[in-house]
């Protein structure tokens, strides 16, 4: 067994990780039988029962999404911890490379915030509904999302349970810049470029959210997302470090940056998906959604807002730009 | 007809166990607006669970209620609570005041939910004791009161939000007479004001109201007649 299973941090995401998942399990036992015999219009003893059952488990369905969404933070905090035990890890961003299974543990753990987050909001409007009309739409999320989440516990115990800590990693040698000469960014863009797409998209994302236009909304922030990831690892992330070769997404997330990370990240996916999911559900549901709409655009603006500000600030320090 | 109270085959049993308890038996109801309707018959024959039903506070296991056209059975909690708050004065056999709170705060209490401001907050306030005659021992504590004045203070209350619907149980049962017949005064004030009323009651002074009122009998859970006070 690896060592990496007896570290603290790792012990209690694992377990937590785990009683998570045996309570989501029993809530989709009890929904698959609620699901079944669901028949909202029958004012039976069996259908009052369900429906209390139902409110039941959507409690618990939500405070274990609740402590899900907390626990992705932590999973971060432990495989920075991790950087310690792992030969030639600075940060989570070797650690997460250690073996096969990071990398797609993360992009997972993403989804699946997405989709927790997309049933907590089709839930928020359903109970608001009085009639549960989308009782069936958010009970088949849910069992989709308890696959997936199914999967992440089964890659969480593979991820800690295969590392090999004989086995040096190396990501500083890529995020140092040593692969200088090969043009990181997509679509061929240079770093003014990836700036004016930024702000345009920024600008565009605004624009839609204020007019209401869904579409626009979603292809606005689909796009802001993976452009956003570039400009904080090659452009903004450097000015947090203060170091022009240093692009790592993760290292802003340790103590000696004050923990910035988790507001910059927290507020580029937590504002991207908010306003993802306020699109969709007014497209699809045909709901009110403006509310979520101003805070998903609030927690955008905030990561926009403190990205250019380290720019800003670092101007005004030293009277260059990196 | 304009009914405000629908209620058809409810039942609401508790399971004891293997033994299960049936409080309300197949109960057909139906209140029509501005009508005062009094729930008669002994401990344990189902008036209170009846109360507790119509007013939100407890579900049936079984059939049908619609209390201003909303079935209430089916509201989540969340649209439950407003509902009580928007449609129901409720009142309680032992007044249920905060002892340690004057008349005007324990008045005042079902206003705070409902977001208003403090100007409209007073003058419903106001408005309430004035009503159930109690605006003179507006600053005094309810552990202060008599059972009279408890139960003025519990009626202004339930009118802080003007509710349609008045629900009160065993409310002449902790009175002296001539504090029931201060009540029944109060009560047919407020059947002139149009408000529907129930009461739960077994207290044969009710025969005494001042205006027509249904009697509904009631024996193990289930309702045996319906008539009018008059004949």
């Amino acid at each position: 067994m690896t060592p990496v299973l007896l570290n603290t941090q790792v012990l209690v995401y694992l377990l937590s990780e785990s009683v998570l998942w045996v309570l989501l399990a029993i809530a989709f036992g009890v929904s698959v039988h609620i699901l079944w015999r669901w028949d909202f219009g029958s004012t039976s003893e069996e259908q009052y029962a369900l429906e209390r059952r139902a409110y039941l488990v959507m409690t618990i369905i939500l405070a274990a999404f609740v402590l899900k969404f907390l626990l992705l933070p932590f999973f971060v905090f432990t495989i920075d911890r991790l950087s310690d035990l792992v030969p030639g890890a600075m940060c989570a961003a070797g650690v997460i490379s250690a073996n096969g299974y990071g990398l797609p543990l993360l992009f997972l753990k993403l989804l699946i915030l997405f989709g927790l987050l997309l049933w907590m909001a089709i839930n928020h409007y359903d109970l608001e509904a009085k009639t549960y009309p989308w009782f069936r739409l958010k009970m088949g999320l849910f069992a989709f999302l308890f696959v997936l989440v199914s999967i992440e516990l089964w890659m969480d115990w593979a991820y800690f349970f295969h590392f090999d800590l004989s086995r040096p990693v190396s990501c500083c040698s890529a995020l140092f810049g040593q692969l200088e000469g090969a043009n990181p960014l997509p679509f061929g863009l240079d770093i003014p470029k990836l700036l004016l797409l930024f702000y345009l998209l920024y600008l565009l994302i605004v624009v839609a959210a204020l007019a209401h236009q869904s579409w626009l909304e979603l292809a606005g922030y689909g796009l802001f997302v993976f452009v956003a990831y570039y400009a904080v690892v090659y452009f903004f992330g450097t000015y947090v470090y203060e170091l022009p070769t240093h692009k790592c997404p993760f290292c802003m997330m340790q103590r000696p940056y004050h923990y910035v990370g988790y507001l910059i990240w927290g507020s580029l996916f937590g504002g991207v998906f908010l306003g993802l999911i306020a699109a969709l559900l007014r497209l699809g549901l045909g709901v009110d959604t403006r509310r979520m709409e101003r805070i998903g655009l609030g927690l955008v603006s905030l990561f926009v807002l403190v990205c250019t500000l380290y720019v800003g600030v670092y101007y005004l320090r030293n009277g260059v730009l990196l | 007809m304009n009914p405000i109270i629908e209620i058809r085959n409810l039942n609401r049993h508790f399971d004891s166990g293997e033994e299960r308890f049936h409080a309300l038996k197949e109960i057909d109801l139906t209140v029509e607006r501005g009508e005062c309707v009094i729930l008669r018959g002994i401990s344990g024959s189902g008036k209170t669970t009846l109360l507790s039903i119509i007013a939100g506070l407890d579900h049936p296991s079984s059939g049908e209620i619609r209390v201003e056209g909303e079935a209430i059975a089916k509201l989540p909690d969340r649209h439950l609570s407003r509902f009580r708050g928007r449609h129901i004065g409720m009142i309680f056999q032992h007044y249920n005041l905060m002892e340690e709170l004057s008349v005007r705060e324990n008045v005042a209490v079902p206003l705070i939910p409902m977001a208003q401001n403090m100007r409209q907050v007073t003058r419903r306030v106001e408005e309430a004791m004035e009503r159930a005659n109690i605006a003179h021992k507006a600053d005094q504590k309810a552990a202060r009161l008599s059972g009279g004045e408890k139960q003025r203070v519990a009626i202004a209350r339930a009118l802080a939000t003007d509710p349609e619907i008045i629900l009160c149980d065993e409310p002449t049962a902790n009175l002296d007479r001539a504090n029931a017949r201060r009540f029944l005064e109060i009560l047919s004030r407020l059947h002139e004001m149009g408000k529907t009323i129930l009461i739960a009651t077994h207290d044969p002074i009710f025969e005494e109201l001042p205006f027509e009122a249904r009697v509904v009998e009631m024996e193990n859970g289930a309702i045996v007649d319906g008539r009018s006070s008059e004949e």
